[in-house]
């Protein structure tokens, strides 16, 4: 099992594509905020509720 | 059952990557999540001609937006968890087992679609990562810690540790797309240590409940194969 590859393309190959971004000519703070007053904080609630029941979803979700 | 995952989480990226653009995330996260809600769509489509190829029924999309974390959670909180239980922890664990089956697979056409669902997946499991090093600096993950077992767990669903039913261990059922159950339980349990819980580490996510999960698994796995 290449594990190791694994860890090196996923986890470290992630942080790379923010690293990349913050590059990429933005501060790195927020390369896409949120429409209007960059200064107001994120809305009440930033993910819908959906189906879910009140304790969350039990998967499975993997392969 | 692959097929409902599939639309499940089709729904679950969309959402995501609404959430990451209301929460300020780079434009890189919130694309690659909506890019992974379309492979989802594409993946489940290819799961469908296999049954189909297959004489078999093909199931019912799912069509509920479920989520996995508790829902008064606040509102970053709750997102990252999201995101972390899908693409750290289900998404990097699908991506082993897809390296298994590749590897076993002779079916040519079998090969073509778990090489497309590994690309794809590689992007999946990555927008994790990349979420959790833009997320370290602004919010406290420090809530993460004790939720990682129940993601863990719910990733495998009720079923992966228990007694394997007859045929379930089959070693032929690698080269039809399907990693018997037996071997699943250890690739699922290495690459949690050597993949998930380093990860989380390298993003300065606290991982003693994970660690003391994990061996209550290796040793319930110890047990179910004596």
């Amino acid at each position: 099992m290449k594990l190791k590859r694994l860890f090196q393309v996923l986890v470290l190959g992630g942080g790379a594509l923010v690293a990349a971004t913050a590059c990429g000519g933005s501060d790195g703070t927020s390369a896409n905020p949120p429409p209007g007053n960059t200064n107001v904080p994120p809305p009440h609630s930033l993910l819908p509720d959906g189906g879910t029941p009140p304790t969350g979803y039990q998967g499975p979700t993997i392969w | 059952m692959r097929h409902s995952v599939e639309t499940g989480a089709s729904l679950r990226f969309a959402a995501l990557s609404q959430g990451m653009r209301a929460a300020g995330a780079p434009a890189t996260l919130v694309d690659l999540a909506a890019r992974a809600s379309a492979d989802e769509i594409r993946h489940a489509a290819h799961c469908a001609d296999i049954l189909r190829a297959r004489q078999a029924e093909v199931p019912a999309a799912e069509t509920r937006l479920l989520f996995f974390g508790p829902r008064d959670l606040p509102p970053e909180q709750r997102l990252t968890y999201e995101v972390v239980a899908q693409s750290c922890i289900s998404e990097t664990e699908s991506m082993a087992t897809l390296v298994t089956l590749l590897d076993a697979a002779e079916d040519a056409h079998l090969r073509i679609v778990l090489q497309e669902l590994a690309r794809d997946e590689v992007q999946h499991a990555r927008l994790g990562w990349a979420y959790l090093s833009w997320a370290k600096n602004r919010f406290d993950l420090s809530f993460l810690s004790d939720f990682l077992p129940t993601m863990a767990s719910a990733a495998t669903g009720a079923d992966l540790f228990r007694p394997s039913p007859p045929g379930a261990d089959d070693a032929g059922l690698l080269r039809s797309g399907v990693v018997p159950k037996r071997q699943r339980r250890r690739i699922y349990l290495e690459t949690l240590h050597s993949v998930v819980i380093p990860g989380f580490e390298e993003y300065g996510v606290e991982t003693a409940p994970l660690r003391a999960w994990a061996e209550s698994q290796q040793k319930l796995l110890a047990s179910l194969e004596m």
